[in-house]
Parts: C-alpha cells; structure tokens; sequence
C-alpha cells in the first residue's frame, strides 16, 4: 500500500485515496462477518436447549391465499409437534377469493387446531393484520408461545421443534429459522436469491448469533415467547414497512436474546421476475432506512444489556446499509485521480480489486460450503453474483499476466487491436465499474418493464445480482428523502415452492 | 415415561448433528482461508 500514499502530500490527494479505498470496505466487512462464522462452533446456544412444547399458536397472515392456504394449513397441522399443544390461527385479512372458505373447510377438518379470524376492513399491511390476532390469542391464557409466518412458506417436519428448543432458556424471546427459496425449478433470479440466503440467513445470522445482536428476524419464520410479547407491548410495529426488523430490535432492548437456528428450515417462494423483487426488496430496504433513522440513539453506543450498540454490529449494518454509496464514492475518486495523477489511481484500482478479489474467493467459497445442497444448484449465480464485468476485472487483478496473454490471442484470432484509445475506454470503464454495475443491473428491471424480459438476465449477470439490491437501496435513500407513500405491495405467490427430494 | 425418554434421545442426537454441523463449518472456513492464502501466494509467485 506504500505505493499509494507515497507522495500524497495534500489534503486532497489523501482523501480521494481514502475515498478509492471505501470501495473495498463492505466486502472486507462481509468477510469479516464471515470469518466469525467459526467461533459458532464454540459460541452457540445448544447448550442452552432442552427438549421442550410449549403450546404454539401458529398466526398466518392470509390475504387472498386460497391457492396455497389449504396445503400449508395440512402442513403445519402435520408438524413433528404435540398436536395438542398446536393451533393454526389465520387471520383472513378481508380476502375476496375463497380464502375464508378453505379455512372454515380445515376447522372441521381439524376441531379445535385451525381458527379463522376475519378482518372485515383490509389492506392495511401485514403489522395491521398480524395484531388483529395477536390481540385475541393474547387475550386467551392458552398460548405459551407464538410462530409468526406467512401463508405459503413450508416449514420442515422437524423446524418447529428445533426452534422450540431454544426457548427453554428464559433469557430467549424469539427465534427464527433458515429460511431457504424453493421454488421448483426456479429461475435465474429465484437461484440468486437462494444463493443471497445463504449469504443473508446461515452465513449472516450465525455471525449474529457469536456476536449477540440479531439484525432481523426473519418475517415467515419467528417465534416468540409469550413474555417476550407481552415485554414489546403486546403488538408489532404499524409505523414502518419492516415491522420484523422493528420486533428484533424491540425484543433485543426489552433485554431478551434473539437466536438464529440454522436448522431448522423453512422453504419460500421468492419473486420470479425484477419488477417483483424490486417492490418487495424497495419495502425492506425503504424499511431498513426507517429503523437506521428510528434507532438512532443505539448505534455506536455500546450497552450491557444488549448487542445492538456494538461497534461491530454497528459496523456490519452501516456497511451495507451505506454500500452503494461506498461504491459510488470509490468509483468518483478513481476517476478524479485518473485525471490529476494516473500512476497512483493505477495503484489504487489494483490494491482495491485485490482486497475484493481476495474477499470474493473467501466468501464465495465459504458461502457455497455453508450449504451444499443449495450451492450445487446455485453455483453458477454464485460465481457471478457481483457481475460477470467485475468476475473479469478480479480476474484481471488477480493475474495480469495470464489476462493480457489470453487478451492478445483473442485478438490475433478475431483480428481486433488494442490501440490507445480502447485501451483507455476500457480503463475508464474500469474505474467507474463500481458505480456503474448498479444502473447497469438496474437495465434489467427496465427492459421487464418495457416488454423486453429475455434481456433482464443479460444485465442481471453483467452488472450482478448484488448490485442490482444496492441499486436498490440506492432508490430507498430517494424514496425516504422524498417522503413517498408507504405502500405495503403484498409479493404475489404461484405455490410453486415445495421441499427438494 | 417412555415418550419423555423418546424425546430426551431425540434432542440429544439432533444436539450432537447440529454441534457436529458446526464443527463442519469451522473446518470449511479454515480451508476457504488456506485456499485463498495459497492462491495469494501463488498470485505473487507466479501469476504477476
């Protein structure tokens, strides 16, 4: 790194080198979120657990789920659990399709496991919803323990039970599973989301659980002490669009611990298309601004009786909260020093791609190992999920040499030269890459909107998966600054999700 | 009787499968690191 800051006498100059180096920091944070995935081999809760039922009321938001209802109902009735310590509360958010009927069909099916509640005055959004039956169940003596969940997910035989487990300790509130896509056969996007969960949800959450503070409970797979309720007041947060994050950091203040329990699994159908996953991810992230803003007061303060004041918490969410700033940043300030000093912004654009480069392989390798059942059909989105460009500049970075040779003899093959010219295009294109993969992955979800879908994956794998949710995030910034309506876009379901054999 | 012996088995084996997954992870993550310092190393050996 000597190089770099040899001679950077002004202020300036260092700042733009410290600007280029920002690039580099979400990713050497996410490996170091990775790295502490280890310590969970010492630092768990299992030795916590013991076998324990208590009477789980199962609360389903259901709007409109005719489709899927009655088999998720079969399902969770058919859970590896005490059947009369289960009960199947949905809360029929004033659906108009024949949701009602198929519920009221499986209360005869199963007397006294499934109640049907109705929401006559609907559309509120989840939070809404989910109190209309938390009011009532918490009204009633009976239940010791609540699993929130959404209407379509498939929970596996034995999830319940290992969630459970945790909550013989009383210092536990809440508990949340894997949950994993499974949509059969899944596409494109559906398989970058299920190699993003392994990152987000075994990978993330088990680094949360070694350094005690959970960032998210996971909104179709959370269970809560009674105590644990009736310590947040009873009900979920109505005032923001991520009331799961708003139950975390309520459940963690009220002095509970939250835990992440990697195996018990949960399979989810995620969006098949951009525009879908940009409403639903628009949501959490719009949401993830809110809490920043809302839980002000805790960042950087570091507290006895919880995690969420932790530096490295604080560290981990900050990075990826401000990621695409970062990158925008860095990408400003390599082509600013492209300009005034070239010999150094070629210095920087190496050590920078390094660090990432280093950090992808580590990650990547890791992430695929963490879950091999998913990683074997995954890999491919694996690879490229940062984009096929940067996969090129890391490999570039990594070995120049072999690069360039394998460059020349492209060219003596199809007869293109380099000349001064494209090579300083692609160096431009290069140092700007950072930046620009998001609005180049964000061309996917134009090209859906305009009819013309068989290219979205084009620039879905060119500029990356990754950066298409930073783009993301980058909108929610605009949204929340704009003050636009909360809206709460309900993620439409095919029931397509079913657990691989 | 039997059933709270049943269950107690039960808990104790998925206990020992989930401390035995963990420990699977560690080496996982020890491997991802030696991999990645060799193809450092390599990096600067060879491939520069």
């Amino acid at each position: 790194m000597g190089d770099v800051f040899a001679g950077a006498g002004t202020l300036g100059m260092w700042a733009l080198v410290v600007m280029v180096m920002l690039g580099a920091v979400p990713l050497a944070a996410a490996s170091a979120q990775f790295l502490i995935i280890g310590l969970h081999a010492v630092r768990n809760h299992y030795e916590r657990t013991a076998p324990y039922s208590p009477r789980v009321a199962i609360l389903v938001p259901a709007w409109n789920e005719a489709a899927v209802l009655g088999a998720s109902i079969d399902r969770l009735v058919g859970l590896e659990y005490p059947a009369d310590r289960l009960r199947v509360y949905v809360v029929d958010d004033a659906s108009t399709d024949a949701t009602p009927d198929v519920v009221r069909a499986k209360g005869q099916q199963y007397p006294g496991q499934v109640v049907h509640l109705r929401r006559e005055k609907g559309g509120e959004g989840k939070a809404h919803t989910l109190n209309h039956g938390l009011r009532l169940i918490l009204d009633d003596d009976w239940m010791e323990a609540l699993l929130i969940m959404d209407a379509d997910v498939i929970y596996e035989a034995d999830s319940l039970r290992k969630m459970t487990r945790h909550l013989a300790d009383p210092a536990v509130g809440a508990v949340t599973a894997y949950i994993k896509e499974g949509s059969q056969p899944g596409n494109y996007l559906q398989r970058f989301v299920a190699y993003e969960y392994i990152t987000a949800q075994a990978a993330a959450r088990r680094s949360q659980n070694v350094l005690g503070a959970m960032a998210c409970l996971a909104g179709g797979a959370q269970l809560h002490s009674r105590r644990n309720l009736e310590a947040i007041g009873g009900q979920i947060d109505t005032s923001s669009l991520a009331e799961d994050t708003f139950t975390t950091f309520n459940t963690q203040l009220a002095g509970h611990r939250v835990v992440f329990e990697g195996n018990a699994t949960v399979w989810a159908e995620e969006p098949d298309s951009i525009v879908g996953l940009w409403k639903q991810r628009l949501r959490w992230a719009r949401g993830n601004v809110q809490v920043t803003l809302r839980f002000k007061h805790l960042w950087f303060r570091p507290r006895r009786e919880h995690g969420l004041g932790d530096i490295s918490f604080a560290v981990f969410w900050f990075c990826l909260f401000l990621l695409p700033v970062f990158m925008i940043v860095s990408s400003v300030a390599l082509l600013t020093l492209y300009f005034l000093d070239f010999e150094r912004s070629w210095a920087l654009f190496h050590h920078l791609w390094i660090i990432n480069a280093v950090s992808y392989l580590f990650i990547t390798t890791f992430a695929m190992a963490i879950d091999p059942q998913t990683a074997k059909r995954v890999w491919a989105q694996a690879i490229l999920f940062p984009g096929a460009v940067s996969v090129l500049v890391i490999l570039y970075t990594c070995t120049p040499r072999v690069f360039e040779y394998l460059v020349e003899r492209w060219g003596a093959m199809t007869g293109l030269t380099w000349n001064h010219i494209t090579t300083e295009v692609t160096i431009l294109i290069a140092y700007s890459w950072l930046g620009l993969c998001m609005p180049v992955a964000y061309l996917g979800k134009k090209a859906e909107e305009r009819g013309r879908g068989w290219l979205s994956p084009l620039f879905v794998y060119l500029g990356g998966y990754g950066p298409l949710l930073c783009a993301v995030t980058f909108t929610s910034y605009v949204y929340e600054l704009r003050g636009a309506e909360m809206k709460w876009d309900k993620t439409e379901k095919t029931g397509k999700v079913s657990i691989p054999r | 009787m039997n059933d709270q012996h049943h269950c107690d088995a039960q808990h104790r084996d998925e206990i020992d499968a989930a401390k035995q997954e963990e420990r699977r992870l560690l080496i996982c993550e020890l491997i991802a690191i030696v991999a990645v310092v060799a193809f450092v190393l390599v990096r600067q050996r060879w491939l520069l």
